[in-house]
């Protein structure tokens, strides 16, 4: 046998038993949404596909479905934003400005990011209690934005300090001030860069568990994972079925960021990690 | 404008940071000038370049555009680049690529708002005098490394600056492009008349472009002078090493005085020296000198007579003449020739025209 | 990067302010709160008081905080190297398909690292479900077993659901890291070793392996990390169950702040920030960490 084929036999194989691992529950969650009686697989009744789930949980007020997805989204959509432009004013000081310590701050942020969350979690309650903003978007959106930082900030380092600081001088003598320069020039030029990172800051944010779970009380702030994992249906026995539907939907926004954006985002991720 | 610089020094702190330190620089450039400064990788000359657009501030010295200071240590006074209406040319041409090239000439007008139609008409007015209005549509990174350093031109040209700053521009460019691009570069800055400063390390590009030319090493200025004044009055053996090619032959040796005249010793051979090249080193009783030879001023000798007896190492024909490199003894010594008969290990005798050499103090060539 | 010497200090701490401001405020100083927090006994009902290492002379007698940080390191240790294995061969897989499947490739490996993780629990809570779950159910249905599992009912089980269900949402994350190092490879290496003849399998090790190695310390560190400080999964699956056999050390604080205790929730997740700073100072000042990490500085 050549080595052509067999190589080809075992990428296919391969390939294949990757597929099944990465999609079978994926296309699991899909076909519980779809179907009126999750135990279909054991009980023998037939598979009879309906939208009842979705019908459910886009309709019934008492789910407040539709709310915690709502807020996911605007959460995630802000923290995504204000931290992006934090990290951005940082990472163009850091690799063209004369700041003091880069390496130290570089490292210190890379520390940061290493800390883990329930080690925070306990102290912003209390914070967020006393300002009174529990159960707000704002109580989610700050310390996202700050626990998002650190990767947005190595990501974007490392697509600015590619561009070339002849760049720099060529827009300084050209007239522009140093704001200038960020606006006019490096911000256009990094512009794939920083819309990577707005991505992969946006996914995180709408990842995020342990804060949204500590930090919300109800539907009024709740994010969709939450909502998701504490979802006890209306009466007793979990609704597999509703639940796997609001699993489906929620999983929509971030599927079609994925799919439009894959380079973009394996770009971002390998940045942040690989190269720093 | 008038360009002056006075004991410019620039020292790096960090040891991370690259760029050469600077020693006290001084020198005019004056109105309309084309002026070139010339040195070895890492001299200086860009650090120098940024110093004068205001990249930079000097550690110690003054910038003077005119009568008006725009940077100087003692008065405390930095003008920044903006403020000093320079334009220039990057090696890398630095084109912004997220602009097209019309939106690339435009910018530095953008940024001053200039109104429309104005701005319209000096972006072609600048397109047309370089040749690239076909291109104003276009991308850079669909550009060709020539037309790129047209649109770096144009962009540098459309705001009418008062000095013109090029740092390395031809550096990337084929080497037929980049005579081609010499020639125009030099019309252009006769026609602007705007004062220019150039930056190379290519001695070539300096003596063909400059009106005068500023020769550095590590940070400190050799000599200034017209390309004449350079090749024929060298201030020291680096100086003479640097310019001219291909480069002179150089010796460390010692000046005898045998009585009647004066004589340096060549691997083993003596050559007389003539009074006139002794006299600028005053009192020349054996003392060790650096001794240089151009090429250009060695010839054969088919006669027997007063010369050196050499032996032929290689031979580089370069079209219209031969690079001849020789053996003298134990030291080597190159000619340019236009005898096609010579070959490899012939053993003949030169003559290196005495009158034509250049004489220098020991001294001179520690800077 | 080239060194740019113009410009002012002041101008430029003003750009980090922002960053400066969001981490001190959300990250440090709520980290400082904890370390003094830990310090005291403070809960929902009786006075604040001041008892400094009471707390962590608790924790150390406390069985069930030995549990937890026994299940940590071993949930670490146990599905940090499964991901990393798994992962590459993943990224061998998606970094030279045949053209036509390549996206549909790197998009599918992508599903599972976007899907939140409290929702991937969820679909691992139904699939180990005892009655009409999709593990029981393939069990019977391959024929390997005809009694169903009770996966979430004991240590065992449990323990090994949960490391299927991280490498499921992880391993993917692992395979784009190391992918990233797969194709800084240059192609020359590969064709240089097969003119000299190396096998398939060989030039996997000659070649491939050597190379990535320093990208895979990367990955295996920021994955251990990530690791120790597990919670979602475990919370939507387990819930630390059964009897606190799968309770991690996140969510073992998360029980006490959740019951008021904020003294020894403190102190529990102190001991997480101790072992995760442990950690990542290991990790910076890891070689080829250094190596990678001094390539992009400015």
């Amino acid at each position: 046998m050549s080595e052509d084929r067999m190589r080809m036999i075992l990428f296919l194989s391969g390939s294949s038993a990757m597929l099944l691992f990465c999609l079978t529950p994926f296309l699991y969650m899909v076909i519980i949404s779809l179907s009126g009686n999750p135990d279909f697989l054991s009980t023998k009744v037939s598979f009879e596909p309906n939208l009842d789930n979705y019908i459910l949980i886009l309709t019934n007020s008492t789910l407040h479905f539709p709310d915690y997805m709502l807020n996911s989204l605007i959460v995630s959509g802000m923290s995504a934003l204000i931290c992006v432009l934090t990290a951005s004013l940082a990472a163009y000081a850091i690799t063209r400005l004369p700041v003091p310590g880069k390496v130290f701050i570089l490292l210190f942020v890379l520390a940061v990011s290493m800390f883990p969350q329930i080690s925070l979690v306990g102290y912003l309650f209390k914070l967020m209690t006393n300002l009174g903003w529990i159960n707000t978007y704002r109580a989610l959106t700050l310390p996202y934005v700050a626990w998002i930082l650190p990767l947005s900030l190595w990501i974007l380092v490392s697509y600015f300090s590619q561009i070339p600081g002849e760049l720099d001088k060529a827009a300084l003598i050209d007239g522009c001030s140093r704001w200038q320069i960020l606006i006019k020039v490096i911000f256009p030029v990094a512009a794939p860069g920083i819309f990577s990172t707005l991505l992969l800051a946006f996914i995180f944010a709408f990842n995020e568990f342990l804060f949204a779970l500590m930090l919300t009380t109800d539907h009024g702030a709740r994010t969709i994972p939450v909502g998701i994992a504490s979802f006890q249906g209306l009466h007793g026995e979990l609704p597999w079925g509703t639940i796997m539907a609001a699993s489906t939907t929620a999983t929509i926004p971030l599927l079609i960021l994925t799919m439009v954006f894959q380079r973009r985002i394996i770009q971002g991720l390998t940045r942040g990690a690989v190269k720093g | 404008m008038r360009l002056r610089l006075v004991g410019i020094t620039k020292k790096f702190l960090s040891f991370r940071a690259r760029g050469a330190a600077l020693d006290g620089l001084s020198f005019e450039v004056k109105d309309g000038e084309f002026f070139v400064i010339v040195g070895p990788s890492g001299c200086g000359k860009s650090t120098l370049l940024n110093i004068i657009a205001g990249l930079e501030k000097p550690t110690e010295g003054e910038v003077w555009f005119d009568d008006k200071p725009v940077a100087s240590h003692k008065q405390g006074i930095f003008v920044s680049p903006r403020k000093r209406n320079v334009a220039m040319v990057f090696q890398s041409y630095a084109l912004y690529p997220h602009l097209n090239v019309f939106e690339n000439i435009a910018f530095p007008l953008r940024v001053t708002r200039l109104d429309k139609r104005q701005l319209d008409d000096s972006v072609r007015g600048a397109a047309d005098k370089m040749g690239i209005s076909h291109l104003l549509a276009v991308r850079p990174k669909e550009l060709s490394g020539g037309e790129r350093q047209r649109v770096a031109i144009a962009r540098a040209i459309v705001r009418q600056p008062n000095l013109f700053l090029l740092d390395e521009p031809l550096s990337n460019l084929d080497a037929r492009l980049r005579l081609a691009t010499r020639t125009e570069l030099k019309i252009l800055q006769r026609s602007l008349g705007v004062t220019t400063v150039y930056v190379t390390h290519d001695q070539v590009e300096a003596m063909t472009l400059g009106d005068k030319i500023a020769v550095i090493k590590s940070g400190r200025l050799q000599q200034v002078g017209t390309p004449m004044e350079l090749y024929d009055k060298p201030a020291n053996p680096f100086v003479a090493g640097f310019i001219g090619s291909p480069p002179m032959n150089i010796y460390e040796t010692r000046l005898t005085f045998d009585g009647t005249a004066a004589q340096v010793k060549i691997g083993g051979e003596t050559i007389q020296v003539p009074d006139s090249l002794c006299q600028p080193l005053g009192n020349f009783k054996d003392r060790d000198i650096v001794l240089g030879i151009r090429p250009e001023h060695v010839s054969l000798k088919p006669d027997a007579g007063p010369g050196l007896k050499a032996k032929i190492d290689s031979i580089e024909p370069l079209g219209r003449e031969t690079l001849v490199h020789l053996r003298v003894g134990s030291e080597s010594i190159s000619m340019l020739s236009t005898d096609t008969t010579l070959r490899e290990e012939d053993v003949v005798r030169i003559h290196p025209d005495m009158d034509k050499a250049h004489v220098f103090s020991l001294e001179s060539a520690g800077g | 990067m080239r060194q740019h010497t113009f410009g002012q200090r002041k101008e430029a701490l003003l750009f980090i302010l922002p960053l400066a401001l969001f981490l001190g405020v959300f990250v440090l100083t709520p980290v400082a709160g904890t370390i003094i927090g830990g310090m005291f006994r403070d809960t929902t009902f009786l006075k604040k008081e001041f008892i400094f290492l009471d707390n962590y002379r608790t924790l150390f007698a406390d069985a069930a905080f030995r549990q937890s940080f026994r299940f940590t390191l071993l949930f670490v240790a146990v599905s940090v190297p499964l991901e990393l294995a798994l992962g590459t061969v993943f990224a061998l897989l998606v970094n030279q398909p045949p053209v036509r499947f390549r996206t549909a490739l790197r998009v599918s490996v992508l599903i599972p690292w976007a899907i939140p993780a409290a929702i991937s629990g969820r679909i691992w809570e139904l699939i180990y479900n005892y009655n009409f779950g999709l593990a029981n159910y393939l069990l019977s249905a391959l024929g390997i077993r005809s009694e169903p599992v009770n996966w979430l009912g004991n240590d065992m089980s449990a323990f090994f659901s949960l490391v299927a269900a991280d490498a499921w949402k992880t391993t993917p994350f692992m395979a784009i890291i190391l992918l990233a190092g797969l194709q800084a490879i240059p192609t020359e290496l590969y064709q240089q070793a097969e003119i000299d003849g190396a096998g398939f399998l060989k030039r996997f090790i000659r070649v491939t392996l050597p190379i990535l190695k320093p990208v895979m310390v990367v990955a295996l560190v920021f994955r251990t990390i990530d690791a120790i400080r597990i919670f979602d999964i475990v919370y939507v699956i387990t819930h630390g169950g059964p009897g606190g056999s799968t309770s991690s050390l996140s969510l073992y604080a998360y029980k006490y702040f959740l019951a008021g205790d904020f003294g020894y929730g403190s102190a529990v997740s102190f001991i997480l920030f101790l072992t995760a700073l442990g950690l990542s100072l290991i990790y910076i000042n890891l070689g080829a960490f250094r190596k990678e990490f001094r390539k992009e500085l400015p």
